[in-house]
């Protein structure tokens, strides 16, 4: 009897549950789409990312997760960001050898 | 004994002394069906008289336990004996002779390198492939009132011929 | 020439031997000479399926290292004259899988067989890579579930960039998808991400839909493709996937919630 009442209501009750099957699609869009950028990334980025740290490094005393490179692309042309977050008092410092 | 085309690999039961001279002319010391302690081995049974020595197969190569599916063993110049079960999709192989205490249910393979009197010896037949020399045959033309028997796999005339013990 | 397909989807135990079964026989059916090779390395699982593990003497790894030829090894199907099985080894490992092995394999099956069907392990290391390396079609067997569709996706970028016709810069492969497990009551109360979901990810041509179904599991208990079983739903689905891969526009089956008794009926609109 209650699976009676339950079907009554999954029929008539005014908008269903949003179920977990949208939270799961939703979930996988983003996913797959960064998982699509990354597959589309070149490969000398990380190799790329340490070496401007070893130059910059020559003058200002940051940590690899200060330099941020980013790849983006779209049907016109291929972006390379490149951000370097300097510590507050850089400028005080002594260049490091 | 080995006059008369049988080779002995191993003796079972049997008291100290034999199985020193055994041992001295590189046959297996073999337990009494099952795995047990040396020192249990009290009660002299049969008494196999090692002839004179030649360097034929000479070793027994003992798996204790069970061969699992994708497991193989090549009991490479040596005999094999397998106490534990051989799971379907297991492999065992010999270029002796093999002996299997309990089920045979993967492939069991003898006289790998083409010797033509080695046999098989199980105590419940369940094999996918069983092969004496390379003649070999699968588990579907494996007569079925044959399945689950103790039986020997030999090669006569070179044909395979499955007997129950 | 034989036409070479891939059977893969990255997740495991969502269908693929299942559904390499099913194909090859229904492409069997259908008079077209027809050999399944299980790529499964150490797991031999396709001649349980097709009910030929105790035919097995040679296998494809065998094949390969030119221990058996390739006649030897090739088990042919009781139930139909067109269908082959090359069953794989259980006891070696997947790196027995040569690119150049499995390429002279394949040469030489499509001297004689119109399809190949490619049954890929899970994953996608070493076997997987194998199987698909020389496809001309790819049938992505995908569950309604977040990681088999992820896993999905991370299989044509692979399809898409480390296959031989990607390498050659050949014609793509063809990609095709494949919805097993299906549960539409379940899709119904969206507790299940429904066909339209699934497609709006992957965006690649529905091949069919699989419904989940108990003939799947009776099927391979008896080692008979399910393709076989036409009373049952997911042996008609697959039966509908051959057709339109062999390019008969039918329509998609499975996707509503079959009909209740008159309680279910009285409750519906």
């Amino acid at each position: 009897m209650a699976s009676l009442l339950e079907r009554f209501r999954m029929s008539y009750s005014t908008p269903p549950q949003k179920g977990s099957a949208l939270v799961a699609k939703e979930r996988l869009q983003i996913l797959v789409a960064h998982d699509r950028a990354e597959r589309n990334r070149p490969p000398y980025l990380p190799k790329l990312q340490k070496d401007i740290l070893d130059v910059v490094r020559k003058y200002v005393n940051v940590d690899l997760d200060s330099i941020q490179v980013t790849y983006e692309q779209n049907d016109q042309q291929e972006i390379l960001e490149l951000n370097i977050i300097l510590p507050e008092s850089s400028h005080h410092r002594n260049p490091v050898r | 004994m080995r006059g008369n085309g049988m080779i002995p690999v191993g003796v079972r039961g049997g008291s100290p002394a034999q199985h020193e001279a055994a041992e001295a002319m590189e046959l297996a010391v073999l337990a009494d069906g099952r795995p047990s302690k040396p020192e249990n081995r009290a009660n002299p049974r049969t008494v196999t008289a090692p002839a004179k020595p030649e360097p034929v197969i000479t070793n027994t190569t003992l798996v204790t336990k069970p061969v699992r599916s994708g497991q193989r063993v090549y009991a490479q110049d040596s005999d094999l004996i397998v106490l534990g079960q051989v799971s379907s999709g297991a492999e065992i192989m010999a270029d002796g002779h093999i002996h299997v205490y309990a089920g045979l249910r993967g492939r069991a393979l003898a006289g790998l390198k083409g010797n033509q009197n080695a046999r098989i010896f199980c105590q419940d037949l369940r094999a996918e492939l069983i092969s004496v020399a390379g003649h070999y045959r699968i588990s579907e033309n494996i007569d079925a009132n044959l399945r689950g028997k103790p039986v020997q796999i030999y090669l006569e005339e070179k044909i395979l011929r499955i007997e129950p013990l | 020439m034989a036409r070479i397909i891939v059977v893969t989807s990255g997740k495991g135990g969502v269908g693929k031997t299942t559904t390499s079964a099913a194909v090859s026989m229904g492409l069997a059916m259908r008079g077209h000479r027809t050999a399944v090779i299980d790529f499964d390395v150490g797991l031999r699982n396709l001649d349980l399926i097709m009910g030929c593990e105790r035919r097995v003497v040679y296998d494809f790894v065998n094949v390969i290292n030119e221990e058996a030829n390739l006649n030897q090894a090739l088990i042919k199907d009781k139930r139909c004259d067109n269908l082959y099985i090359l069953p794989t080894s259980q006891t070696r490992e997947k790196i027995a899988l040569t690119k150049d092995g499995v390429g002279r394999v394949i040469e030489e099956l499509s001297r004689s067989f119109d399809y190949i069907i490619c049954d890929s392990p899970a994953g996608i290391e070493h076997g997987a890579m194998m199987a698909m390396y020389y496809a001309d079609d790819a049938f992505i067997v995908v569950n309604p579930e977040i990681s088999s569709v992820r896993d999905s996706d991370r299989m044509l970028g692979i399809l898409a960039s480390k296959s031989r016709r990607a390498i050659t810069s050949s014609a793509p492969i063809r990609e095709y998808l494949l919805i097993t497990r299906y549960d539409p009551e379940r899709v119904k109360k969206t507790e299940m991400m429904s066909v339209d979901d699934v497609q709006d990810i992957i965006s690649i041509e529905l091949l069919g839909i699989v419904p989940e179904s108990k003939s799947v599991l009776n099927a391979s208990n008896s080692g008979m493709p399910v393709v076989l079983d036409r009373d049952s739903e997911a042996g008609q689905a697959y039966i509908d996937v051959v057709k339109r891969y062999l390019g008969e526009r039918i329509p998609h089956r499975f996707t509503d919630v079959p009909k209740k008794g008159i309680f279910g009926r009285l409750f519906r609109e």
